[in-house]
């Protein structure tokens, strides 16, 4: 039986696994990506697809690394192509050249210009032939033999996992799995052109997860156990990973008719007590955008997940983009005071997730918090997130006094809620302005108490270090956020792998700006990039607005829908620290 | 809506009628208060007060003199022969300009309502201590007619164009 | 008969000290009086009930009660009172508001509350007009009444929310009338206790931009008939009758949507090995 070839290896691979017509190469690509981090690899894995529910072209991306993964890479290693129908669309997202290995599953096939303009070193396996002449054998498991063998990847790993995967479907179905890996493994042996990876480090447990699972994760953590939702790409995945889950864990989520029926139904779960969230993407939160401000006024806790998309209206749906910062943080009429939060990685999704609730229930305030699509919809392996322990509670007037009042002015802004069921703490929640009882006024007085009060209680709050990643030292600083980070490690890791010329400072809570945090992080700073994915540099003029940013900050901005790349963002990091 | 007077079956029926005209004329007549206050009619007002004040005290004496139960029936179980308890004024007939006449002149419909019960009661009962006791409370009733009656002397009748507002409605 | 035995709480115990700024004369007091007069009724203490509204004259309910209330944004009060009801199953959750909020800004989730059939018991004042913004034409106004806003009228037919409740799924369609504040309460109560989502459409003239409304207290009159558990009947029946028939007209036999909620069955914990590959 065909093992991997042993070579020289490599430390990082990237895979992308092409094809169309339901050929398969979401699941080989999946099942890669899974061996590999069986066998101690870390990856990430994204995808790309044409417009068409089902029978569309399909592109997976993997890459899969002795450490670490931050970024989408800059060049595909290995390219595997199932067939070439369509090829052409994801131009752009191939980076090729002439190093790169190209896996056609045709034979005789015609090349689409983004392989031949590279002139990179082409294989050919014939998926028809071979697939006809062992029967029940599929192509994409052959093609996954192929790239697995290709990727050095131990033949058991990968087989163990057809085994799995195929243990409901019989014997026979499993015997054709193994089948068509050896045939990839077999086909695999007689090529040249790309070195395996070496062999990866044990250093830990791994888990391979998406950002959008993280963050139901993180939410299910924090005490999250109602959440109503509508359906919306990217955010999707958030739901269908909560929905059973939230069943089991004695939660709900509920599938509302549309955004407006969403936020107030998760308005009206926590005004009974429920730790609660929803998940949009940008069309979404525009809806909610008038009942997040009810929830401000009537300081009712809720975790809005906004999976962020190109935008404006419809936009690119499957793509990523830093584009709603602005009416994350500015977009509730009114003084809104809130909270915005936005992860740095698949991983921290999870714990941003999980710390947003914490500071919605403690402060009995709306968080939105922004992932993006790159986050989102992408697969990680990454090293087991750590199980932050927080002590979530929020400030209940469980035995409320005679003169009980709701909206009460307390040192740090939170006034004890009383939930429905506790005598004697009947109030009216609203959108109206309110004296403390909660009772509408129009009043001047009430009107600036509660206004302070709202402000106030986000403003004292003690955020520790959560508030951002501070790393490396120096005169030179990057301010970033979101997913722009992982790109911007990456870069970093090249030019200053001691840390030592930049500092890289990845905000985590954008609302409300912790100048002073900032200021500190920046001391000594000469220079300042920001980087970010937007066209209008939303978050340049977010920090502009909200900090005392040193004078001639640069900027680093374009919007989606593709990823920044390490290579990218080097090449403008050389030229800016020259 | 059907009539309830041949069907008050015994002394303690009566007594839960009459409680819940009484306390409901009383908790009206304070809402209507209310109301007038809050747009500033502070003349009809204070006479719907005043009036909340006198049925209250004849609710509170038919517990504590006549043993009647403060604990009401269920919506459905009176049976009146309007809509609502006949001492009750309409709040249908409220308007945030009437005059105090106009105001007196709906009490005294309300009180001879009131009055018309419990007179149709002791004349229609076979029952002599329900007569006794539906006479007495007629007799009650009367003394409102007759003090509402008394007041209505000294309020002049609305002018014409009483409820001319030359201000359009706010909006909110 | 014979008179109920002592009950500790009566409408005046449901009631708030805070008094409302609808204008003398409006039907909207009279519900007031028949939502209290009926949760005294049903006997829940108040602490155990949640009135949620929108935005308009009759959405200002939460307030007066002395429940626990939610006064939320305009058209969002059933989804609110939906995910209440949801997580708090123990509680007496009902949605109050007007034809406007319900109807208009609020028609698709009133459909899909019908719909989903939650154990919620839903008032509308329906005064066809909106009061709160100065008298301009809501979902059920009749077509030729002239306004500010649109001179001439609408020109358009009134959305009909009893055949909409009923074509949607709801549980419990009854109509009243404000001018009977005991008939109305007796038709709450009704609605409280039948299982699922119960909608009843209370006429409530606004006196101040549709005095002709006052007009309703001679029109009004009993359904003739007997309520009905055929959605189709029912449906018929208030598509033709003369829009004052009052009274219980539809009583369905849905079961009410109550996923359960708060039994856990394992540890967010175990959800970790999931992730592991």
């Amino acid at each position: 039986m065909a093992e991997a070839r042993q070579t020289e290896g490599r430390d990082t691979l990237t895979v992308a696994m092409i094809g169309s017509g339901g050929s398969g190469v979401m699941t080989a690509a999946e099942i890669l990506i899974r061996a590999a981090a069986r066998a101690g690899y870390y990856g990430l894995m994204t995808k790309s697809f044409g417009p068409q529910i089902r029978g569309g072209e399909a592109a997976a991306f993997v890459v899969l690394s002795t450490a670490p993964v931050e970024a989408p890479s800059d060049r595909v290693d290995l390219l595997f192509a199932i067939d070439w129908q369509n090829a052409g669309r994801f131009a752009g997202e191939l980076p090729l050249d002439a190093d790169s290995l190209v896996v056609s599953g045709q034979v005789d096939a015609e090349l689409p210009s983004i392989v031949t303009d590279a002139a990179p070193r082409i294989a050919e396996v014939d998926l028809k032939s071979l697939t006809r002449s062992h029967k029940g054998t599929r192509p994409n498991m052959v093609a996954l033999g192929v790239t697995a063998a290709l990727a050095g990847l131990p033949r058991a790993a990968v087989a163990t996992l057809i085994d799995e995967r195929l243990a409901g479907k019989g014997e026979a179905a499993m015997q054709q799995g193994t089948a068509a890996i050896d045939l990839g493994y077999e086909e695999a042996a007689a090529m040249t052109g790309v070195d395996g990876l070496t062999a990866a480090g044990d250093d830990g447990e791994r888990w391979i997860i998406s950002g959008n699972q993280a963050a139901g994760f993180g939410a299910l953590r924090g005490g999250v156990r109602f959440a109503a939702a509508y359906p919306i790409t990217p955010a999707t995945e958030i739901l269908e990973w909560l929905a059973p889950r939230l069943q089991k864990a004695g939660g709900l989520l509920m599938q509302a008719e549309d955004e407006l029926a969403s936020i107030n139904m998760i308005i009206g779960g926590s005004f009974g007590g429920a730790a609660v969230l929803t998940a949009t993407s940008g069309p979404g939160l525009a809806l909610m955008s008038e009942s997040i401000g009810l929830a401000v006024a009537a300081e009712i806790p809720i975790l809005v997940i906004d999976v962020m998309r190109g935008g404006p209206s419809t936009g690119i749906p499957t793509k990523s983009e830093q584009s709603d910062l602005n009416i994350a943080v500015h977009g509730l009429h009114g003084d809104a005071p809130h909270i915005v939060t936005a992860p740095m990685s698949i991983a921290d999704c999870l714990f941003t997730a999980q710390w947003s609730t914490h500071l919605a229930e403690s402060m009995q305030v709306p968080v939105i918090m922004l992932s993006d699509q790159s986050f989102g919809q992408a697969l990680g392996v990454v090293e087991k997130p750590a199980d932050v322990a927080f002590a979530t509670r929020r400030l209940l007037a469980e035995e409320p006094a005679e003169d009980y009042l709701r909206y009460a002015l307390t040192a740090n802004g939170v006034s004890p809620m009383a939930l429905p069921g506790t005598a004697g703490g009947q109030y009216t929640a609203d959108g109206l302005e309110h004296s403390q009882s909660g009772l509408p006024s129009s009043m001047a007085a009430d009107h600036n108490e509660q206004l302070e009060k709202r402000l106030h209680k986000v403003t004292a709050f003690d955020y520790g270090d959560h508030w951002a990643r501070v790393e490396g030292g120096g005169d030179a600083a990057i301010v970033t956020w979101g997913s722009a980070t992982g790109p911007v490690r990456e870069a970093l890791r090249r030019l200053d792998p001691g840390g030592e010329r930049v500092r890289l400072i990845a905000i985590r809570l954008l609302s409300p700006a912790q100048p002073r945090q900032l200021a500190e992080a920046l001391a000594g700073c000469e220079r300042i990039m920001v980087v970010e994915q937007s066209q209008g540099a939303q978050f340049f003029g977010h920090l502009k607005a909200q900090f005392d940013l040193p004078a001639g900050a640069d900027l680093f901005s374009r919007p989606g829908p593709q990823p920044f790349r390490p290579a990218e963002i080097t090449a403008m990091l050389e030229e800016w620290l020259s | 809506m059907n009539p309830p007077k041949a069907a008050i079956a015994d002394r303690a029926e009566l007594l839960a009628y009459a409680y819940a005209m009484e306390n409901e004329a009383a908790e009206r007549y304070q809402d209507l208060a209310d109301q007038m206050f809050a747009c500033n009619n502070d003349d009809v007002a204070e006479l719907f007060a005043r009036l909340a004040a006198i049925e209250a005290k004849h609710a509170k004496e038919l517990v504590e003199v006549h043993g009647a139960s403060p604990a009401p029936m269920a919506p459905g179980a009176y049976r009146w022969d309007s809509l609502e308890s006949p001492e009750n004024l309409p709040f249908a007939e409220m308007h945030y300009l009437m005059v105090p006449h106009q105001a007196l002149q709906l009490a005294l419909a309300a009180e001879r309502r009131a009055l018309l019960f419990y007179r149709d009661i002791a004349e229609q009962t076979d029952s002599d201590d329900i007569r006794a006791l539906a006479s007495e409370f007629a007799a009650e009733e009367a003394e409102h007619v007759r003090i509402v009656e008394e007041w209505l002397e000294r309020y002049p009748p609305a002018d014409n164009g009483w409820d001319e507002d030359m201000d359009p409605p706010m909006s909110h | 008969m014979t008179v109920e035995a002592a009950c500790p709480l009566t409408a005046r115990d449901y009631k708030s000290d805070y008094k409302p700024v609808w204008c003398p004369g409006c039907g909207d007091f009279s519900v007031l009086l028949a939502i209290t007069k009926a949760l005294a009724e049903v006997g829940r203490p108040p602490e155990e009930v949640a009135v949620v509204s929108g935005i308009g004259c009759s959405s200002r309910v939460p307030a007066y009660t002395n429940c626990y209330g939610f006064h939320g944004v305009h058209g969002r009060a059933l989804p609110l009172a939906t995910g209440l009801k949801l997580t708090r199953p123990d509680l007496l959750v009902l949605a109050a508001g007007g034809d406007g909020d319900g109807y208009s800004i609020g028609g698709n989730h009133f459909m899909h509350a019908c719909r989903r059939n939650v154990d919620l018991t839903y008032v509308v004042m329906d005064n066809q007009v909106y009061g709160m913004t100065k008298g301009q034409p809501s979902p059920t106004t009749s077509p030729e009444w002239d306004s500010a806003l649109v001179p001439g009228g609408t020109g358009l037919r009134p959305f009909h929310p009893l055949v909409i409740a009923l074509a949607a799924g709801a549980n419990f369609v009854a109509r009243s009338f404000s001018g009977d504040p005991n008939g109305t309460a007796e038709l709450i109560v009704e609605a409280i206790r039948h299982p699922g989502f119960s909608l009843i459409e209370v006429l409530s003239p606004c006196v101040t931009f549709r005095p002709e409304e006052r007009e309703w207290a001679k029109q009004v009159h009993p359904a003739p008939v007997e309520p009905t558990d055929d959605r189709g009947r029912a449906a018929r029946r208030v598509l033709t009758d003369d829009g004052f028939n009052i009274g219980v007209l539809y009583r369905g036999r849905r079961r009410p949507y109550q996923p359960p909620f708060g039994q856990a069955q394992v540890e967010v914990a175990e959800f970790e090995a999931e992730f592991l590959p």
